[in-house]
């Protein structure tokens, strides 16, 4: 546990000192004058508009910042051999993938909150101008961990590629997949199974259906709308969205342990 | 100090091709994006590629469709019917990627009713944010008002009125949808209507064009109520606008806000040249 | 007695421009690392010292034969808390500092803060790199990166040291301190393992050499026979009978 705790620090230390990171700071700071364009572009419930550009941005920038980090991550480990260096010392191989795996949660868990705390106050400032509509702080506040659990989702199928493939950038872009693939799966099926389309050949609903079954269906984890306009969410469907995405990580960090055990380290 | 040179010439440079070619570039960029705004993919697909960002998406083209439209207005007090097309499309879009967005039901209520006349799409979306905003007493009211002064359809009008008012708790709107149910005083009621619209409108342009719109209804009023008095007092219907001034029964012609001259039809309706009333009496 | 124990080992690549074609790296190599000695491993660039190398970490595994080190299979934990590794060509962490780098290398190995802080100090000053230890690893030149490899190497004292090619890209005095180094470290009673095909280096301070070629172990010359002759020659010597 000492060691992957170790690994978990050195990567945090790395994410964090991307040069990545200190830009996505300062476009940040930038950002927040888009919340006060924003308030004069909108007509009504200003609140919600206002909180819709917070979670957007906040989502945008950590997918963006973990997307970046694990390009510069692997690419040191796979194409630049680091992985050689590190699997010699004294931790176990599935520490490196548990390491890397939580460093990386910990780094976009800093950005989501970070964000969600830094907006607040203008936020609140802006509200109390025009306050037509309502503002639930609970669910602003909850909202990062559904970011988080999707977030969970990428890092592990991202580490999963990285012992399958031995170019990072081939990790990549297979990441970038699951994710596309993740978000559509909902529309795509409801759209070609539903009977909107018309005749479709078999090949292709079975494709369909099996990838709806295979994929992690990201678009799960997409609360924003439910957040902004206080819609039907029960605890327990919430805890549930939560159960899917961290049991799924799960299963895929255990299969990645497992094919990374046996991975020769060219 | 040759670099030095070589910069500030570059500078200079990039100083000079901003303040001379990009400017007429951006001139003939900015003409063809006023055609961007016809774009759109199917609602699903514009759905779909929102990904996990439906509501900016949809904020975004709502703006973009204002914009539109205010620069239309400046150029035409009259839109031109492609706009139709355009505010019908980008609602079905707005709607489809984020249903709960108030701010584009209000705008396509807003033009579809009283520009073009075309109540039953403004309806149409009218239903729909009923139907993903059930507590939203406004959407009521406005299918309420839609029903009562474009569809004349008193019964339906007094019934939406009524559910507005259940939800709201508004004694005013409550006895509005009592008035309703009996059908008097179209013009009265809707000038009542408009009137409380415009306390509650926030935005600037807004409030301005339903004022005007306000004023455009008062005056058909004072002349309903002149033409009311001439059948009271001769039984038959007067023959044009100006009898109504020979008869001591108004001043003069009132001044239509629209730009249009104010006249009778054979059924003694008050019509103005201006489509103003045209348009919002057309029957679906 | 034998710590690391290579029986009969092979191993083929598959060679991805050629059809998938399987190239053989190691052609059953047997040899054994005996416990306080220098071993060196010479040969030719291409000849199979780093998959050997690879192979005694646990980050390849042979296609026959076994492997044992320290009385286990390579990868346990266990023995891998007594092992350090130098790779040839070292890329480190490089938004960390040597610090920060020693500190999170000299904790896995199980030393104390204490310890540690003392450790750290002494192998910064030991391989020349005092002053630039605050430096973020990614400014370091060819020759600092190998200084800081040999420092991570020794560091807790580990009882076996693999060093691969551990005289790159340093200067005359940077190979007169990882000579003195590795001797050091050695009397203080760790095993050391290390390729090289530069054979100078390998003569001065190893007390038994193998000589690898085109994946088979050729020689294993002993300590009696390097004093007697030049490593060179025997070497080509050897290449030569083959």
């Amino acid at each position: 546990m000492r060691d992957i705790l170790e690994f978990t620090r050195i990567t945090l230390k790395q994410s964090t000192r991307l040069r990545a990171f200190y830009s996505a700071f300062v476009i940040t700071l930038v950002s927040l004058i888009g919340l006060f364009v924003i308030y004069s572009f909108s007509m009504f419930e200003i609140p919600r508009i206002l909180e819709s550009y917070v979670l957007s941005y906040t989502n945008f920038i950590v997918l963006l910042m973990v997307f970046f980090t694990l390009f510069s991550l692997l690419q040191y480990d796979i194409d630049r051999k680091t992985l050689q260096y590190v699997i010699a010392l004294p931790l176990r191989r599935r520490d490196y993938i548990v390491g890397r795996y939580l460093g990386i949660m910990c780094f976009s868990a800093i950005i989501a909150y970070g964000i969600i705390v830094l907006f607040y106050p203008f936020l609140i400032l802006l509200m109390k101008q025009r306050p037509d509509a309502p503002f639930n702080v609970v669910r602003y506040f909850t909202y990062p961990l559904f970011l988080l659990a999707e977030v969970s989702l990428i890092i592990s199928f991202a580490l999963l590629f990285t012992t399958l493939s031995t170019k990072s950038i081939i990790s990549v872009i297979s990441t970038v997949g699951v994710y596309l693939i993740g978000h559509s799966l909902d529309e795509v099926k409801e759209f070609l199974l539903g009977g909107h389309a018309q005749e479709i050949p078999l090949f292709s609903k079975i494709l369909v259906k099996g990838a709806w079954y295979i994929f992690p269906n990201l678009s799960l984890f997409d609360v924003k709308l439910r957040m902004v306009y206080n819609l039907q969410f029960s605890f327990e469907e919430a805890l549930m969205i939560i159960i899917y995405g961290i049991g799924y990580t799960l299963a895929v960090l255990v299969i990645t342990c497992a094919l990374f055990e046996r991975k020769e380290i060219l | 100090m040759r670099r030095l040179i070589i910069i500030l010439l570059s500078v200079t440079f990039i100083f000079v091709i901003n303040l001379t070619i990009m400017p007429s570039l951006s001139r003939k960029h900015r003409n063809l994006k006023k055609e961007y705004i016809k774009l759109f993919f199917s609602p699903s697909f514009e759905k779909w590629s929102a990904f996990e960002w439906r509501t900016m998406k949809g904020f975004f083209h709502t703006v973009n469709l204002r914009v539109y439209l205010g620069k239309l207005r400046e150029e035409t007090p009259v839109l031109p019917p492609e706009a139709e097309t355009v505010i019908v499309k980008a609602t079905e879009v707005v709607s489809c990627i984020n249903p709960y967005y108030y701010d584009i039901y209000y705008i396509a209520n807003g033009f579809l009713t009283w520009d073009f006349g075309n109540v039953e799409m403004a309806n149409k979306f009218l239903f729909k944010a009923i139907k993903y905003r059930p507590r939203d007493w406004f959407f009521y009211f406005l299918l309420g008002f839609n029903y009562f002064y474009f569809l004349k359809d008193y019964k339906k009008g007094g019934f939406y009125i009524k559910k507005a008012a259940e939800i709201r708790r508004s004694p005013f709107l409550s006895s509005l949808a009592a008035r309703l149910m009996y059908a008097s005083g179209r013009t009265e009621v809707a000038i009542q209507i408009l009137r409380s619209m415009i306390k509650n409108a926030k935005e600037e342009g807004w409030r301005k064009s339903l004022s005007k719109r306000l004023k455009a209804l008062e005056r058909v009023l004072l002349i309903e109520k002149a033409v009311e008095q001439y059948r009271l007092k001769f039984h038959k219907n007067p023959h044009d606008i100006n009898e109504l001034v020979d008869k001591g029964l108004l001043k003069e012609i009132p001044e239509d806000p629209y730009g249009g001259i104010f006249y009778l039809d054979e059924d003694g309706m008050v019509k103005t040249t201006s489509n103003f009333t045209e348009r919002f009496q057309r029957t679906p | 007695m034998e710590i690391v124990q290579f029986v009969e080992v092979e191993k083929s690549f598959r060679l991805k421009d050629i059809g998938g074609l399987k190239q053989k790296v190691l052609r059953g190599v047997s040899f054994s690392v005996k416990k306080g000695e220098i071993f060196g491993l010479v040969g030719l660039n291409g000849q199979g010292k780093s998959t050997t190398i690879k192979i005694m970490l646990g980050l390849l595994f042979p296609d026959r034969g076994d492997v044992i080190v320290f009385d286990s299979y390579p990868g346990d934990l266990k023995i891998k808390k007594k092992i350090s590794y130098l790779p040839e060509n070292p890329v480190f962490f490089e938004s960390l500092n040597a610090i920060e780098f020693l500190s999170f290398v000299g904790r896995l190995r199980g030393l104390d803060k204490k310890n540690l802080k003392s450790s750290i100090g002494t192998l910064i000053e030991k391989v020349g790199l005092s002053g630039n230890e605050k430096k973020p690893i990614r400014k370091y030149s060819r020759g600092m990166l190998q200084r800081l490899g040999l420092a991570q190497a020794f560091i807790g004292n580990p009882e076996l040291v693999i060093l691969d090619e551990p005289l790159n890209g340093l200067d005359p005095l940077g190979r007169k301190m990882a000579r003195d180094l590795i001797i050091e470290a050695n009397k203080e009673g760790s095993t050391i393992f290390f390729t090289s095909h530069i054979l100078e280096d390998i003569e001065k301070i190893c007390s038994r050499v193998g000589i690898l070629h085109k994946g088979e172990l050729l020689k294993i010359v002993e300590a009696p026979e390097l004093q007697e002759k030049p490593l060179e020659d025997i070497f080509l010597g050897v290449i030569e009978q083959q």
